[in-house]
């Protein structure tokens, strides 16, 4: 059995990003979509984060490697910190992280992505999967229509629509069925416990990420005003000069 | 949850196993593979299949390691294998042999996958906190950097705080060093055995082997070749193992890393860090030191999981049997490490709960601060522990005055056979030195002419103790006292020297203004007590005893200007007695100075003087000095110290009004000042000072925990009752409505609790997490105050620089009489 300290010790690793946050409540007169239910009949999940889009086959391997990526990315020390802006380390459209957010609906619109802070990789991993699972279960009840439509399109290879084709057998409907289903079944047995342990080792970077992207401000700022001091005890140097000025400044060897 | 109608065969073998050996898996690519096999729908980790072969019992079926996957993916016939003689002739036994099988591999799975659960809790916590630079989260190392940029090396010897203090070396010669890191990487690399599975055992035990340094363990004995790279067949015997080649590669980058000489010296107890480095592809990092070199992890993800083969190992105990470990065995206690070995020399651990005596030192109450029963609080600010002033001065701040910030450049002269010689002071008298053109004055430290019960004596400059007069220049510095203690009295008389270097030869001059009042001479004596507490601190003799330094220096500058309670005020706090502090003190250094590595004789501690104060007497000369040289480490304090000396002496020493200082506090003797023109650059930048003032949050525990009970009851939609429990069952919410007999009511009521069970478990679960975001919420708190004071230092600071770039220097001198 999973063990639920995982999956909270997550969801603390989620909620424990600086203040503030990207807002998890809705403008007055607007759906959210965050935890909205998605299927593809839902207004902005129509494609369901473009899963549908796809081939079925394809569909771990890209769900996988986006999520490996981005981990990968946030490990890594932040490439860029704004240290002049108010958030300091914000998210690059171009990258793991960004392209994940750009194509799920609460981050799609350039406003609501340009408040995303790295430290939200939590909110964003996790609103992916939730993405990914939901366009399975989808894809799961209308398992037979789909695969139907996707054979009956592979025949008309991009014409005409056709109404029958030669050999169609409903064994190799089911047979499809199965496999996909088994192959379901063994997403949603890994997909979540492995995004949750993977959040669960990373999230002290969250935690600690923002204190050191400060720091890290704070000692460029240091350095350069050592810098600055540095030059005014260089001109602090000249002041023997004047220690023996009469009307006009001279050098001293000059009597 | 869905449903679907299981397929018949060949569909499981649509299902690939993902390779997790590969040496470039990333993070979440090995979590998920650990994952699937701990579903075990496909396959089985490599140390489980080689074990269960060896257990699974012969009177059923020989079980080769290959068939544990195949059991796993349920393929009957080619485990069963019927036309074997020792195969069962029924098939149908099969079934029970194969699931068997899968709840051997399911159980030891999740055996071991708890087990990494546990790593990979404590190293999300642990994953930004590290000693090293160059980490992913480096705050550890950049808090010291931030720190050394800003302080003057005054602060070193005058602050009252200690720091642990760590530099950054790079190495001599980078491209040697590369060459022993590659071989080092090589060594590692060996001992991943993987081949279609991970097997990474060894990799995995030697990284955490040497997490904590090598030095010990290679100290502890030579490594055995018989034993090298294996284990004693317990459970635990990776843990104890050595591994003979990594070993090699850590001692040959310590012999270089160890040789190195540090320009300036050392200070005690300081730490040189070299860079470290990363083997990306073994998620592998090294750290060096100067004492010792060892392994890391980038992201601590693996752990020693207990062993299962003991078919190498080059012991047989109890429980290995045919080469397995057989559970059930309680392995021999843990030894405690040393104090301040293996994780606790890591310089951050160092200053972590586990690494250090939960003693906090002995302080009177914080001024100005309501602490409430309810209330703990965390750190405060407060002024000195004296009646008066903590610091007097002549004329001026006196900036940078006490304290050693520069390094040598310019040192007195001592006239030799061939000319001007290097002085170099020796315990006995030195009386014909030339202090040079840049300073006003020497030290000459002399054994044994106190002549009195004083410990030490630093007399006026120009005369020697008994108030002969002598070179000019000289300041006689006597050190009497045990012995043992010269190493502080000299620090503590150097900082008298510096107070009397600059000012005119004489009793009259200085020694009576700071000696004639008891507040002068505690104002006097606690500066310089304050460095020489400072140095004690640092050799960890105030530690030892829970004294701060402030304590320490007001209790000592009470036996310099009349005794107890001349200069210190520790309110009523019964803990802190001067006579006390100073008795513990004194025998604690007699009792312990071998172990210090005091000098135990004045001589030699004049022969080797300590470096902190021989930086002291570095900064005795002038800075402004035309052609005298002035050298220092460039940060931010030292900048300041020197702009502020140079400054002061240019206003306290120019000549532009005849033989007069404009910054004294004597009345004008000359007529024509009070008509001297305005200085046109009058106020021309004038600056507030920042508000420093930083709010520390309090921590407020019982309220916190009041709260939590608040939500246990909300949970249920009760309101707070105490004990909390109380909310779990009420007994009114089924008497009110009763059932229809009472057997029904009796169940219902006996039910009542369970109903709330599961948000209570989860509440009680979530309670650390929330309790560790308070507490990050506390640290942000008062971090965010804390950086806005810095940034207002900072923005003051670039405005002064500003307005002294905006200054207009007058091409002609002010006018010195104005009609008015």
């Amino acid at each position: 059995m999973r063990n639920p300290t995982t999956s909270l010790i997550t969801l603390c690793a989620l909620l424990i990003s600086a203040i503030p946050t990207v807002k998890a409540a809705p403008e007055v007169g607007q759906r959210y979509p965050i935890l909205a239910p998605c299927s593809r009949y839902e207004d902005r999940y129509t494609d369901v984060a473009d899963f549908l889009n796809m081939q079925f086959e394809d569909w771990d391997d890209i769900y996988h490697e986006q999520i490996s990526a981005a981990i990968e990315e946030y490990i890594k020390p932040a490439e860029e910190i704004k240290c002049t802006q108010d958030n300091l380390l914000p998210v690059s459209a171009g990258s793991a992280i960004g392209r994940i957010a750009r194509s799920l609906p609460p981050w799609a619109e350039p406003d609501e992505f340009a408040k995303l802070k790295r430290t939200d990789i939590g909110s964003v991993l996790l609103e992916y999967l939730r993405t990914y699972e939901c366009a399975m279960t989808d894809h799961n009840f209308f398992l037979p229509i789909d695969i139907i439509t996707q054979k009956f399109e592979e025949a008309a290879g991009g014409g005409p629509p056709l109404q029958f084709i030669r050999g169609f057998s409903l064994m190799s409907v089911a047979a499809e069925m199965g496999a996909r289903r088994i192959k379901m079944m063994e997403e949603f047995a890994i997909s979540r416990p492995s995004l949750e342990r993977s959040l669960m080792v990373v999230s002290g970077i969250g935690r600690l990420g923002p204190i050191d992207a400060e720091l890290q401000c704070l000692q460029r700022g240091s350095l350069d005003l050592r810098n600055a001091l540095a030059l005014g005890a260089d001109a602090a140097m000249c002041l023997p000069r004047v220690w023996d000025a009469r009307d006009v400044l001279r050098d001293i060897e000059d009597g | 949850m869905m449903h679907y109608t299981p397929i018949a065969i060949g569909l499981s073998l649509l299902l690939q196993a993902a390779p997790v050996h590969a040496l470039d898996a990333t993070l979440y690519e090995r979590i998920k593979a650990f994952t699937l096999q701990e579903a075990a729908m496909k396959e089985a980790e490599k140390p489980i299949e080689e074990f269960l072969a060896k257990i699974y019992p012969d009177s059923l079926i020989e079980l080769e390691e290959s068939d544990v996957d195949k059991a796993l993916q349920k393929r009957d016939s080619e485990i069963c294998r019927t036309e074997d003689d020792d195969k069962p002739d029924n098939p149908t036994y099969c079934q029970g042999y194969r699931d068997q099988v899968i709840d051997l591999v399911r159980r030891n799975t999740w055996l071991r996958m708890q087990i990494r659960e546990w790593q990979y809790i404590t190293g999300g916590y642990e994953i930004g906190i590290d000693s090293y630079p160059g980490r992913t989260v480096a705050i550890a190392s950049r808090l010291p950097s931030i720190l050394k940029i800003w302080q003057a090396d005054t602060a070193v010897q005058m602050s009252p705080f200690v720091e642990s203090k760590a530099r950054g070396v790079v190495f001599d010669d980078p491209a040697a060093m590369e060459t022993k890191f590659t071989t080092l990487e090589t060594a590692l690399t060996a001992l991943d055995e993987s081949g279609d599975k991970e097997d990474k055992e060894k990799l995995i035990a030697a990284v955490w082997r040497y997490r904590n340094g090598h030095q010990r363990i290679v100290a502890s004995a030579d490594c055995d070749a018989g034993q090298d790279g294996k284990g004693d067949g317990t459970e635990l015997q990776f843990m104890t193992a050595r591994w003979c080649d990594v070993e090699d590669a850590l001692l040959d980058i310590y012999a270089d890393t160890s040789a190195v000489v540090f320009d300036p010296p050392l200070n005690t107890g300081e730490l040189a860090l070299f860079p470290i480095q990363e083997f990306e592809d073994l998620n592998i990092y090294v750290w060096t030191r100067q004492d010792d070199v060892g392994l890391g992890w980038e992201v601590p993800v693996d752990n020693i999981l207990p062993s299962l083969d003991c078919s190498d190992s080059y012991e047989t105990p109890e429980e290995c049997v045919d080469g397995a470990i057989l559970g059930g065995t309680y392995p021999g206690e843990l030894e405690d490490p040393e104090a301040g070995t293996m994780l606790c020399s890591h310089p951050f651990d160092k200053s972590g709960y586990l690494c250090r005596d939960r003693v906090s030192a002995v302080c009177p109450p914080i001024l100005d601060t309501e602490v409430t029963d309810e209330q703990i609080l965390l750190t405060g600010c407060k002024a000195p522990n004296l009646l008066s002033s903590q610091r007097r001065t002549e004329s001026g701040p006196n900036m940078c005055q006490e304290g050693g910030w520069r390094s040598f450049t310019e040192g007195p002269t001592i006239a030799g056979a061939s000319g001007p010689e290097a002085f170099v002071d020796t315990p006995g008298e030195e009386v014909d030195v030339d202090p040079g053109a840049c300073s006003n004055c020497y030290v000459d430290l002399v054994c044994g002419c106190t002549g009195t019960p004083q410990e030490g004596l630093s007399a006026p400059k120009g005369y020697d103790e008994s108030g002969n007069p002598t070179n000019p220049n000289r300041i006689k510095t006597c050190i009497g006292g045990i012995g043992k203690n010269s190493r502080y009295l000299i620090i503590h008389e150097v900082v008298h020297a510096q107070q009397h270097c600059n000012l005119p030869p004489g009793y009259e001059n200085g020694w009576v203004e700071s000696y004639d009042t008891t507040e002068g001479c505690c104002a006097t004596e606690y500066q310089a007590y304050l460095a020489s507490c400072g140095a004690m601190a640092e050799d960890g003799i105030l530690p030892a005893l829970g004294y701060s330094i402030d304590v320490c220096a007001a209790a000592f500058s009470d036996f310099s200007c009349g005794g107890p309670g001349s200069c210190s005020d520790f309110g009523n706090n019964p803990d802190l007695d001067a006579q006390i502090i100073y008795d513990e003190t004194t025998q604690y250094i007699e009792d312990n100075y071998a172990e210090i590595g005091l000098p135990d004789t004045c001589e030699e501690a004049v022969n080797n003087l300590d470096p902190r104060a021989q930086k002291m007497i570095n900064s005795m000369p002038l800075v402004c000095s035309p052609d005298c040289q002035t050298k220092f480490l460039n940060t931010i304090g030292n900048n300041l110290c020197f702009i502020g000396q140079c400054v002061e002496q240019s206003l306290e020493g120019h000549k532009l009004i005849p033989g007069r200082w404009t910054t004294t506090v004597q009345g004008e003797n000359f007529p024509y000042e009070s008509e001297a023109g305005k200085d046109p650059n009058l106020g021309a930048f004038f600056l507030s000072s920042p508000d420093l003032s930083v709010p520390f949050p309090p921590y407020r525990p019982y309220t916190l925990v009041q709260e939590l009970d608040n939500a246990l009851c909300q949970v249920n939609g009760l309101p707070k009752l105490f004990p909390p429990i109380k909310c779990a069952f009420d007994v009114r919410r089924r008497l009110s409505r009763q059932t229809y007999n009472l057997l029904a009511t009796w169940q219902s009521l006996n039910d009542q609790p369970l109903e709330q069970q599961l948000e209570h478990h989860a509440l009680s679960i979530l309670a650390p997490g929330v309790g560790s975001r308070i507490g990050t919420n506390v640290y942000l708190l008062y971090f965010s105050t804390a950086v806005r004071a810095f940034e207002e230092i900072m923005h003051s600071t670039d405005d002064l620089l500003k307005g002294l770039g905006d200054v207009n220097f007058p091409t002609e001198m002010c006018e010195r009489i104005v009609d008015i």
